[in-house]
Order: structure tokens, then sequence, then C-alpha cells
């Protein structure tokens, strides 16, 4: 077998058990959100299908699957049903990238984390597409809102990654991994604890998440952007989020966190122990914090990230030039 | 200089909340539930004190054959929802009162006791104004209908089979 | 092999390129004519893999979809233009002279430069850095200077935009 077919294989065998990963992972999130917000208010969450709810998630799939497909009268049918599938569509290239173990990388890509930043921003196209696609006011608020946030956010995370890059010397997440050791010291998030905190609150912006969820703010767009959507439309879109926590969870864990490397036992389990915790944590937060008002949302990045971020940016050019 | 230093003040302020709100609903997330699991479990008669149902009238002595409604009607008049509904039978005899003089006497018989739960909206007028406090709420919260006037209560029929006729 | 492979996919981007330019130019609503020019973008960003420069790939990608669609899409969102004009010959030949300009300027770049057939070689991103400081130092600075300008302009505009109200 030459090289390419071999290589070709080996995606597509890699695409499978991404797409798996995407489901089990939107299924966990999901439950987890559910039981997470129940545990917070005191109820129990979930309960009645499967042992503690836990099948809760896969009638809810089935439910979404089943449901009749409506497309609004006078909405652009093409651009309305363009959105959820550009939505997904650009979830598992994410993955092909992230070093879970050193035998578990799809694509071992010198270019990992720009692919990441080149196909996350697609997501916030497909929300644009289908804002105006549905022909609906609180879409159009919600798609307007989406694009301000993600130009304002995409910033920082730009120059944090930079700096990382600056400190490294590599745009391979797996050589980011490996210039870091097994122990909490020798992770990234001892050397640039500012970067971690810029990275975590603008990927938390990036996704819509609370408390960054203006796009979709239930109690005043109804649902934003998926006001039209039902069905697989709208279940699209929530799998592609749920996909966004865990790509961001596993980017902050690659650069920050040292990836697969543990005290003991370094492998893939140490990596999905990180990104869960870190997945966890961003659940918690949004039965936490209120959703914050739009200009404090800007003035969050333009006033304090961005500034934030070039100070660190230029800090660890100096550092990297003196030692 | 003074306003930078303000700045930063407010900025670690706002910082420390967000740990602060962090650790009040992690508390809560580790904390024993107050739900229990509806159609399998439900909470105990002491969780349900208090709880206010559709009226009831109170028999005397306790867990006694009767009831102490005369019939007044001040709950009707007094309710603001309008949804409780007297059935009194008027009877007029004539009794000679001991001094030899004759009057008329008034009898009111209670026959029937509607209250209609839909329209109901448990503020509790009724039980206050009752003047020979008869009437009480009920705490059996588990009711369910089809129709609409599966919410009419008749309570004194319902008084009569669970206490039993006097 | 490896060349049929290559010409396949050279057929197969041109054939994304030249679908996403209809699109864009056919299309009744202006939203759609930006799906054509997405369309347009990968299949360039395609070709740039198949020059071997996934780096200028991946950046087309960031920066033209993530970055300059989404702006105007937020410019249509903003300003709600509902393109739905019929075919004009007039507005045909106006638009003809820049595009025939173009292609002339296109056309004859390329049959004034030397072409050579090798297949290209992916350069380590260090070696694009240092030419990009060094050889290629002038125009380089020339652009940043040029958003520079751009930059200040749109904020001076904004400005007095905010003063003319007040």
């Amino acid at each position: 077998m030459s090289g390419v077919e071999w290589t070709f294989i080996k995606i597509v065998i890699g695409m499978l058990l991404i797409l798996g990963f995407i489901a089990f992972n939107a299924i966990l999130l999901g439950y987890g959100e559910r039981k997470i917000s129940g545990f917070i208010q005191g109820r129990l969450g979930p309960y009645a299908v499967g042992p503690h709810g836990s099948l809760q998630m896969m009638v809810d799939m089935v439910k979404l699957m089943t449901k009749q497909i409506i497309t609004p009268k006078k909405a652009d049918g093409f651009l309305f049903w363009t959105a959820p599938i550009l939505s997904f569509m650009s979830v598992p290239v994410l993955f092909m990238v992230i070093p879970f173990s050193p035998s578990f990388t799809v694509i071992n890509s010198g270019l990992g984390i720009v692919i990441i930043l080149a196909f996350s921003g697609l997501n916030v196209l497909a929300l644009c597409i289908g804002g105006l696609g549905s022909n609906n006011k609180w879409s159009l608020l919600g798609a307007a809102r989406a694009v301000s946030q993600f130009i304002a956010f995409e910033v920082p995370i730009l120059l944090v990654v930079l700096s990382i890059t600056l400190m490294t010397g590599t745009l391979s997440l797996s050589e980011i991994i490996s210039k870091q050791g097994g122990f909490p010291w020798q992770w990234n998030i001892v050397l640039q604890p500012i970067a971690f905190v810029i990275m975590f609150v603008a990927s938390l912006a990036e996704m819509n998440r609370v408390p960054f969820d203006l796009p979709e703010g239930e109690s005043e767009l109804t649902a934003g952007y998926s006001t039209e959507y039902g069905g697989m439309g709208f279940g699209l879109f929530v799998l592609a989020e749920y996909t966004h926590i865990v790509v961001a969870s596993s980017v902050i864990t690659t650069l920050f966190l040292g990836g697969w490397k543990g005290p003991v036992f370094s492998g893939i389990w140490w990596f999905l122990l990180k990104m869960y915790i870190l997945c966890f944590i961003i659940l918690w937060i949004r039965w936490a914090f209120p959703r914050v008002r739009f200009d404090q949302l800007l003035n969050l990045s333009w006033k304090y990230l961005i500034p934030a971020g070039i100070f660190n940016l230029l800090a660890t050019a100096l550092l990297v030039k003196l030692f | 200089m003074a306003t930078i230093t303000k700045e930063i003040k407010e900025i670690l302020k706002g910082i420390k909340s967000l740990f602060v709100g962090m650790k009040i609903t992690g508390k809560y997330m580790i904390k024993p539930k107050v739900t229990v699991n509806y159609p399998w479990k439900t909470v105990g008669k002491e969780a349900l004190e208090g709880f206010r149902m559709v009226i009831q009238l109170v028999p005397v002595p306790a867990n006694g054959k009767s009831h102490k409604c005369i019939a007044c009607g001040m709950c009707a008049r007094s309710c603001p929802s309008n949804c409780i509904k007297l059935d009194v039978k008027q009877t007029v005899e004539e009794i000679e009162l001991p001094d030899g003089k004759k009057k008329k006497k008034v009898n009111k018989n209670l026959e029937g006791f509607y209250v209609d739960f839909s329209l109901c909206s448990v503020c509790g007028l009724c039980v206050e104004v009752c003047p020979t406090k008869t009437l009480t709420f009920s705490n059996y919260p588990y009711i369910v209908g089809t129709t609409r006037n599966d919410f009419v209560y008749n309570i004194l029929e319902d008084f009569n089979k669970r206490y039993g006729k006097e | 092999m490896e060349l049929n492979t290559g010409y396949i996919a050279f057929a197969l981007y041109t054939l994304i390129i030249i679908a996403g330019g209809i699109l864009a130019i056919f299309s009744r609503s202006i939203i759609r004519s930006l799906i054509g020019l997405i369309v347009i973008l990968f299949g360039v960003a395609g070709m740039y893999f198949l020059m071997a420069a996934p780096f200028m790939a991946l950046m087309q990608v960031m920066i033209y979809v993530g970055a300059v669609v989404v702006l105007i899409f937020f410019a249509i969102m903003l300003t709600g233009v509902e393109g739905n004009e019929g075919f004009s010959s007039s507005r045909l030949i106006r638009s003809i002279i820049p595009a025939g300009l173009a292609a002339l300027v296109l056309i004859l770049t390329i049959s004034g430069s030397r072409i050579n057939f090798t297949s290209p070689e992916e350069l380590p991103l260090k070696e694009l850095g240092k030419s990009l400081l060094s050889t290629y130092m002038l125009p380089f600075e020339l652009i940043s200077i040029v958003l520079f300008i751009a930059m200040a302009g749109a904020v001076v505009l904004g400005f007095e935009r905010r003063r003319e109200k007040e």
C-alpha cells in the first residue's frame, strides 16, 4: 500500500471515530448540563428515562430526528438549510488535528492551531447565514450580535496563540505538548497565566456560552439565530455548540495544561481528564453567572482583554529574546 | 493615578465576585436535593403542612360526625371570584316563645356546598370570614380531571362521605 | 500517478471556483451572491493547498471567510439591501469595463511570466517569515501602513458621524 492511500484510509477511519466521538460528547454534555443545572438549583434533573435519567438524551435525539422539517414560508429555503449544515460541517475538521495522545492524532500537522482557528470561524458564518435566511427579526438581531461578538473576541485569542507560539517556537499542537512536562509546574499555565485567563474567557465568548450567550439570549431574543429552527436543524446547531465546548477545552488543555502528559502514566486518559474538567467548569459557569450586557461584553474585549493580550505578547517576546 | 488604582480595585473586586459565585453554586451542587422523583416518590405529610387546596368543612369534635356550618352565606359573599355556591333549604316554622308570643323562626338547612376550584384563587377570605370557624384548607395536592366540572367540588358531600352522616 | 491526482484536484477546484462565480453573478438575492463568494474563496484555498502552501490556504479561510465575508454580512444586515433588480444591459456594459480590465491584466501577466512545471514544494513557515522581514521588507511595511491608515480613517469617520449627530 502506498503512502497516499494509507493516509487516506487513516483519515476516513479517523473521521468515523471523530463523528462517534462528537455524538458521544453531545450526549454526555447535554446530559451533564441538565444534571448540573438541576443539582445547582436543588433539583434532581432528568430522572425518568434509564438509571438516573442517563438515556434522556437518546430519547431527545430521537425526538429531534423524527420531528417534521419545517421551512418558514417567507424564509430563503436555501440559506435556511445551508446554515445548520455549514455549522456542523466545520466541526469534525477541528478534531482532526487535536493530539489526544501520541498515537491518537489523525493529522499531525505542523499548522494544527491555525487549522482550528480557521475552521472554528465558520461557525459564526453559519449563524449569520441562518439569521439572515430565516427572515425573522430575532434571528437577525441574534446574527448581528454573534458577528460583533465574534470579531471582538477573535483578536485576543489570536494574541494569546501568538504568545504561546513565540514561547514554543511552533504552531504544531503535538510539539507544543512535547515542550511541556508532566507535572503541573512544567505546564504553560505557570509561565502564561494571563494568557490562560484571556484564552478561557475569549473561548467562552466565541462559542456563545453563558455569560456571553447574547446571540441566543432566551429572555430578550426568544432564541436568537435559532428561533425559526426546529427538529434536526436546531439539533445540528446544538451539536455544533457542544462540540465547540469540547474543542475549546481540548485546545486549552493542549496549549496550557500539558495535553496528554501527566505525573504518572502519561496517555490519552490525562488528556480526557483535563478536557472534561474544563468542560465541567464551562457548564458550571452557565448556572453561576448572569448574562452580561452587550456594551459590557464589547468593553471586556476591547478595553481589557486585548490590551492585556498585547502586553502579554510583548512581554513574552522580550523574555524569549532575553533567555 | 487615583482613578487607575480605583479601576484596578474594581477589577479585582469583580474577579473575586466570580469566585464567590462559583463557590455558592458549587456548594448547592453537592447539597442534598429538595425535590423528589415525583410519580414514584412523594413528599411526606409534613411537607404538605400549610399547602392550600380546596376548602373543607371541619368536623366537631375532632373526627366527629357533624359540622358547625350555619349556612349563613358569609363565605359566598366574601369570595372575590364568586366560586362558592351554597344550596340552602329554608323552612319557616312558627314557634312559641316562653312569654306566649308567637314568632317566626327561619331554619336554614345546608343541602350542598359547591366550590368551583377552577376559579378559586385560594386567597383564604372564606376561611377568615367564617363565623363558626367551620372552613379550613385541605392539603391533598394530587388531583386530576379531564373536564372543568371535575373541579367543582361539593364539599358537603365529601364531608359526609369522609366522616359519615350525622 | 502523482501528476494525475494533481490534475483531478486542479479540475475540481476550478469547477468549484466557477460554480461559485456563477452563483455569485446570477443569484437574485445579495446574500446568495455572498454564498457564491464564500464558495470561490474555499476553491482558492484549495488551490493554495494544491500549490503546497497550506499556511496560505488556512489564512485564506481564516481571514477571508472568517473575517471579511462576515464583515460584509454585517454590512448587509445593517443596510438591508434587497438586490431584486432585474437584468439590465446598461449595467452589464458598465460592469464589463472593470472586469475586462482585470482580465486583461491577468492574461498579460500570465503570458509574460515564465511558467515552470516543477511540482511545488512546501516551505517551512520560518523561511516565509524570514523572507517577509528581509527580502520583502518594504512591501510588508507598506501594507501595514495602508492597513493602519484605513483603520485610522474608519475611526475618524466614526467620530465625525457622531459629532454631526450631536
